[in-house]
This record gives structure tokens, C-alpha cells and sequence, in this order.
């Protein structure tokens, strides 16, 4: 077995992907959210090749070292699980694990929903399944007259990559703890963007750094995102109306293969709305589900703030996974 | 049990949707294609209600008295199979067994791909379930200096529908004939067929080939051909032709579907005149169809047949087809 976290570049479904890479045995691939990297799942390299499993954690389309394609309409969910889909092709694997955290979590969701064949199951991070709702996304998020939701501030291209573009270590200092579970008491709760004058508050004093982040990850992340921008990751909410349109077809089908679902009782995603009733909807869709985990005083950040917690339900999940195999 | 044809319009995947059915029983979904209507299954409906069926022909998106989108992004295969599935929510049924003809064939392929818990078997006319291939098809459509594949011909908007709508009952009684089992074979130039020239397109093609036959075949009336004409005299073919505009687009959505195949039973059934079974890569697909549909349980080439197989052959294409859904 390998004891490091070795890195490779393949091809996948017409782009060049950045792979990181630990362990040996059945396959898990790790999809990470945004605005993020393979690097959110640093802990999980290590613990779950050291259980016996082969990691494979990429940079996502449009992020870090993988290609970003220019056109908009190139983010679908559809390219994202062509991505996973090809991904298993060129590592030669003909089935494999799919985990995922935040948009990686929905990505997971729907690459064993669509492909239970290739993705014999799936763990999903902070984000539940959420079933297609019956009108287009953008239309239900909130607005009022001072603001919109987060979601929407992100639709139009440019104006939101000026501001993180610019503040790419804010970003993933302040504003990760900020949606942590260490976001100070007081925090504003995240969600809703001011249509007048600053959308953030960069200029916000500095939380001291709390043990599950340190001072070299921030480094990572802003060297990583001050490299590429941030507009390759801000595509993928760009096609939240393309992707409603384009999941017709899947209206009512299951997730068919065992599942692991895993949240913060203080994660902002799970007070989104509509969020409740998804996560109370869960079982009815995803029948295999074995557990919703909440982890206490835990926020969105859920795999770097709770790493051992997190790794030792994955690793308990996917062994339970040989076990009924086996039986 | 009622074996008329009766009409009604439903709301699904947010269009409005035109449906001729008959019949009570399991329900069958049978999907036309273009430039086509409910009623090219005209002869399939009353047929498969007599068997103990409950048939239903929509005017597929695009098409005939179904809504029409403006956007082209609108008719990708994704929002064709989402309207199959709406469809089968409105009337109510757990599952289906889909039928199609042409692109519709396309429509049902994926359809029983996508969803084979709400599709229970699948049964594709002309058109056989084509796995993904590894270029984006546009890449690698026939082109000469002087001419270029009709599908290519189709791709920018506004072209093809001038042609087509240059003189409509023309074009839908030419094109009828032309790809029919009944073209004369000395006429029907094979492949050539299917090339457009680069300069006059389609009214040029049509000019040294295009037949306007004296006597329509047998299997199709004056009446039918004016029921199709008046049709698309008053929808146009823009809808219709926008299918084949995402072409390329499917290709990058069904990247999730790479490798994957239709799993449910399943039955196709081709003329060996038709055009379609001569494209480029169909003579060694259709052989291994069973590679990609482990459940295909026949494959009905009937000879002297053209493109038009539910029309031009309705009594063969029903048993074949009742017998299939008796099966099941």
C-alpha cells in the first residue's frame, strides 16, 4: 500500500482531470463541493486508504488543477457525472463508492441514482437527495427588496467572481469558519446577499484559526484559487435551471443502492429552504439509506471539522458494505 | 371496450401535450417521428385497444396540436423522455411499455434507458438503440466538397424550414414516397440519397431527385397525406427539426450513460429498404444489437419495407408487436 497521497492527471469525458490518490482495495471516489478542492478531503485520503480502500479524490470540473471549461452550459450535473462515469473508466474500475460533500454530495447522489450499475453506493455530505421539485429552482429562492439569495447573486457571470476573485483568502479564512461550527456566535446567517452595496463583509477582522484549519490549508486554498479564479466553481450553480429542465426524465426514481448520509446540526444548508423536508423525505427515496448521521456543533465544513468522526462512519459504512456482501 | 380513436390535450413536464388513444388495458406509448404526427400510428391504435391495450399517440414536443417551445435547448432527448415520464404521471400508470418510430425510436431507447422502472419493455422501429459513441456525431457526419449530410443541412435554423415550407403537401407526399419501400430502386440512389448539396440544399436535391409520384402506393391515401399537410401548413417544421439541432448536445449530456445499456425486453423491427438501416455504422450494429439490449428478444427485418414501417406495413408491425406485448 502506498503511504502517501500521490497525484495524477487522466482524461475524462473530454476534459483533463487533477486526481489525488491513497490505498489500495475497492474503490471510493471523494467529489468535493465549493468552493473547494481534492484538498477537502486530505484526512480522508489517509484514514480510508489506511482502512484498505483505494481513494481517489479529484479536483472537480472547473476547479484547482483540472480543466475549466469556458462555456456555462459545459457545468450541467450531466457533464459533472459523465465526469465520474469516465473516471471509473480511466482508472479501469468497473464499479466504485461515490462519496461527496455539498454540490459533490449531489453529484454522488445522482451518479448512483442514474448509474446503480457503476456506483454500488453512495455517501452524501452536508447536501440530502433531494427530489426534483415541480418548478424551476431560481423561481422558489428567497428575495426581498434589500436582498436575494445567495444563489441568485451568483447567476449573472462576473459579479461575483470580481468580489471572490479579490478576496480569495477571506474567503477561505473568515468565510469557512464562518459557516463552520466555530462561526462565532452573532454569526449573520449565511444565505441572503445585500442587492445594494457590499455583498461580503471582507474587511471583517479575522477569526483566530481554529485547530481543524490551519494556517498552511488557508495557504492552499487561496494559492489554488488566486491560480484559477473562482468562475469555473460559481458554473456549476449557473446551470441550476438547465439541470431542473434536464432532470424530467428522473422524476420519482430512487437511489437504489446503499447510502450514508452525514450533516451539522450547525450547517447553514441545513436551514436552506425546503431543506427539512428533503432530509425528511430522504428514506422514501433513498430506501437503502443505513443512517443519517447529525454531528453535533458541527458545521458545513464537515469533513475538515470533524475528519476522525466523519472517516471512522465512512469506514464503518463502507465495511458494512463487504459484510452484507459477504452474508 | 371502445376502439375509437378519442382525443385530449395534457399538461406534462410543463408543456401541453396533444394525445389520440384508444383502448383500456396495460398501457402502450407509441412515439412518432419526423416530420410526422399521432397519426402515423393511425393503424396501431384501434389495433392494439382490439388486442386488450390502452394506446396513446401524442404529437410528440414540437409537433402537430403539442406545444411548441421556442428555444432550440428546449428538445434536447432529456426533455423528450421527461415528457414521456410526465406523461405516464397524468394518465396515471406505474409503468408503460414505449414504442417509436425514427427519432421516436430514439425517444423509447432512452426512455427504457433512463427509467426502466416506468418503462417495462421497449419496441424501436427503424431506428435501433444506438449506444453512445466516443465524438460528438456532428464530428463525424458525412461531408464531401459538394454536399453535406441532411442531418449537418439541418443544424442552422431557418434552412431546412424554408425548404420544407417552400410547399408543404409536396414535401410531406415526396418524402412519403421517397423513402418507402415503393421508391423504384433505380431512383432511390442509396446513400447519395441522404447527401444535400452545399449549394441549393435541399429544393436542389429535390430538383434531380426528389419523386413526385403519379399514384401514391397503396398504404398511403391523398386523405393522410392532407391530413399531414394541413398540419404542419400550420405549425411549420421548426419544432421538428429542432430535435435534430441537439444532436450534439445529447452526445455531452448521455456522457453519464456511456457503456450503459437498455436493460429491459425489448423488440426492433426495421424495413431492409429503409434508409436509416444503411447510415454509416448501422450494418454492424444492428447485428450486435443484443450486445447493448441483453433483452432484445427478436429482430424483424421485413423485406421490401421502407422507413415508414407502421404505415407501409401496418398488419405485420401490429402481430409482431401485439405478440411482443403478450409476452411480456
Amino acid at each position: 500500500m502506498t503511504n502517501e497521497v500521490t497525484h495524477r492527471t487522466v482524461e475524462t469525458n473530454g476534459i483533463r482531470m487533477h486526481l489525488a490518490e491513497m490505498g489500495t482495495g475497492p474503490l471510493v471516489v471523494l467529489c468535493h463541493g465549493f468552493p473547494e478542492l481534492w484538498y477537502s478531503w486530505r484526512h480522508q485520503l489517509r484514514a480510508l486508504a489506511e482502512a484498505g480502500f483505494r481513494v481517489v479524490a479529484p479536483d472537480m470540473r472547473g476547479y484547482g488543477q483540472t480543466d475549466r471549461p469556458e462555456a456555462i452550459d459545459q457545468y450541467t450535473l450531466f457533464h459533472m457525472l459523465g465526469d465520474m462515469v469516465g473516471l471509473l473508466d480511466a482508472l479501469g474500475t468497473e464499479r466504485s463508492v461515490v462519496a461527496g460533500h455539498d454540490w459533490g454530495a449531489t453529484v454522488a447522489w445522482h451518479a448512483a441514482q442514474l448509474r446503480p450499475d457503476r456506483f454500488r453506493a453512495v455517501i452524501g455530505l452536508s447536501v440530502p437527495f433531494r427530489a426534483r421539485g415541480s418548478a424551476r429552482p431560481t423561481t422558489l429562492m428567497p428575495q426581498t427588496d434589500d436582498a436575494i439569495w445567495y444563489q441568485l447573486y451568483f447567476q449573472e457571470p462576473g459579479v461575483a467572481e470580481a468580489e471572490y476573485d479579490r478576496n480569495a483568502r477571506v474567503v477561505f479564512h473568515a468565510g469557512k469558519i464562518s459557516i463552520s461550527g466555530d462561526a462565532p456566535l452573532g454569526t449573520r446567517p449565511f444565505g441572503m446577499v445585500p442587492r445594494q452595496g457590499r455583498p461580503f463583509r471582507w474587511d471583517a477582522p479575522a477569526p483566530p484559526l481554529p485547530a481543524w484549519l490551519t494556517q498552511a490549508d488557508v495557504d492552499f486554498y487561496t494559492a489554488e484559487f488566486t491560480r484559477t479564479g473562482f468562475r469555473g466553481g460559481l458554473n456549476w450553480y449557473r446551470n441550476v435551471d438547465r439541470n431542473w429542465g434536464l432532470l424530467a426524465p428522473f422524476h420519482g426514481l430512487k437511489v437504489p443502492v446503499p447510502a450514508l448520509y452525514i450533516a451539522g446540526d450547525r450547517d447553514p444548508v441545513l436551514k436552506f429552504p425546503g431543506m427539512d423536508r428533503h432530509i425528511a423525505d430522504m428514506a422514501k427515496f433513498v430506501p437503502q439509506l443505513r443512517d443519517a448521521l447529525m454531528l453535533p456543533g458541527c458545521g458545513h465544513i464537515i469533513q475538515e471539522e470533524r475528519a476522525g468522526e466523519v472517516s471512522a462512519a465512512m469506514i464503518d459504512f463502507l465495511r458494512g458494505l463487504a459484510t452484507e456482501r459477504a452474508a | 371496450m371502445p376502439s375509437e380513436v378519442t382525443h385530449r390535450t395534457v399538461e406534462t413536464n410543463g408543456i401541453r401535450m396533444h394525445l389520440a388513444e384508444a383502448g383500456a388495458g396495460p398501457l402502450v406509448v407509441l412515439c412518432h417521428g419526423c416530420p410526422e404526427l399521432w397519426y402515423s400510428w393511425r393503424h396501431q391504435l384501434p389495433a392494439l385497444a382490439a388486442a386488450g391495450f390502452h394506446a396513446v399517440a401524442p404529437d410528440m414536443r414540437g409537433y402537430g396540436r403539442t406545444d411548441r417551445p421556442e428555444a432550440i435547448d428546449q428538445y434536447t432527448l432529456f426533455h423528450l423522455v421527461g415528457d414521456m415520464v410526465g406523461l405516464l404521471d397524468v394518465l396515471d400508470a406505474e409503468n408503460a411499455v414505449i414504442v417509436g418510430n425514427d427519432w421516436g425510436a430514439s425517444v423509447a431507447w432512452h426512455a427504457a434507458l433512463m427509467r426502466p422502472d416506468r418503462f417495462r419493455g421497449v419496441i424501436g422501429l427503424s431506428v435501433p438503440f444506438r449506444p453512445r459513441g466516443q465524438v460528438r456525431p456532428t464530428a463525424v457526419m458525412p461531408q464531401t466538397e459538394d454536399a453535406v449530410f441532411y442531418q449537418l443541412y439541418y443544424q442552422t435554423p431557418g434552412v431546412a424550414e424554408a425548404a420544407f415550407e417552400h410547399d408543404v403537401r409536396r414535401f410531406i407526399r415526396g418524402n412519403l414516397y421517397s423513402i418507402s419501400g415503393d421508391m423504384p430502386a433505380r431512383e432511390a440512389r442509396g446513400a447519395a440519397a441522404l447527401m444535400v448539396p452545399r449549394k441549393g440544399g435541399l429544393l436542389a436535391r429535390w430538383a434531380t431527385h426528389f419523386v413526385k409520384p403519379a399514384v401514391l402506393p397503396p398504404w398511403v391515401s391523398e386523405n393522410d397525406v392532407d391530413f399531414c399537410a394541413n398540419e404542419f401548413a400550420r405549425t411549420g417544421f421548426r419544432g421538428a427539426i429542432n430535435w435534430y439541432r441537439n444532436i450534439d448536445r445529447n452526445w455531452e449530456l448521455l456522457a453519464p450513460y456511456a457503456g450503459a445499456r437498455v436493460t429491459v425486453p425489448a423488440l426492433y423491427i426495421a424495413g431492409d429498404r429503409d434508409p436509416v438501416v444503411s447510415f454509416p455504422g448501422m450494418d454492424r450494429l444492428i447485428p450486435n444489437l443484443a450486445d447493448f439490449v441483453p433483452q432484445l428478444r427478436a429482430t424483424i427485418m421485413l423485406p421490401g419495407c421502407g422507413h415508414w414501417t407502421q404505415q407501409e406495413r401496418a398488419a405485420e408491425v401490429n402481430a409482431a408487436m401485439i405478440d411482443f406485448l403478450r409476452r411480456l
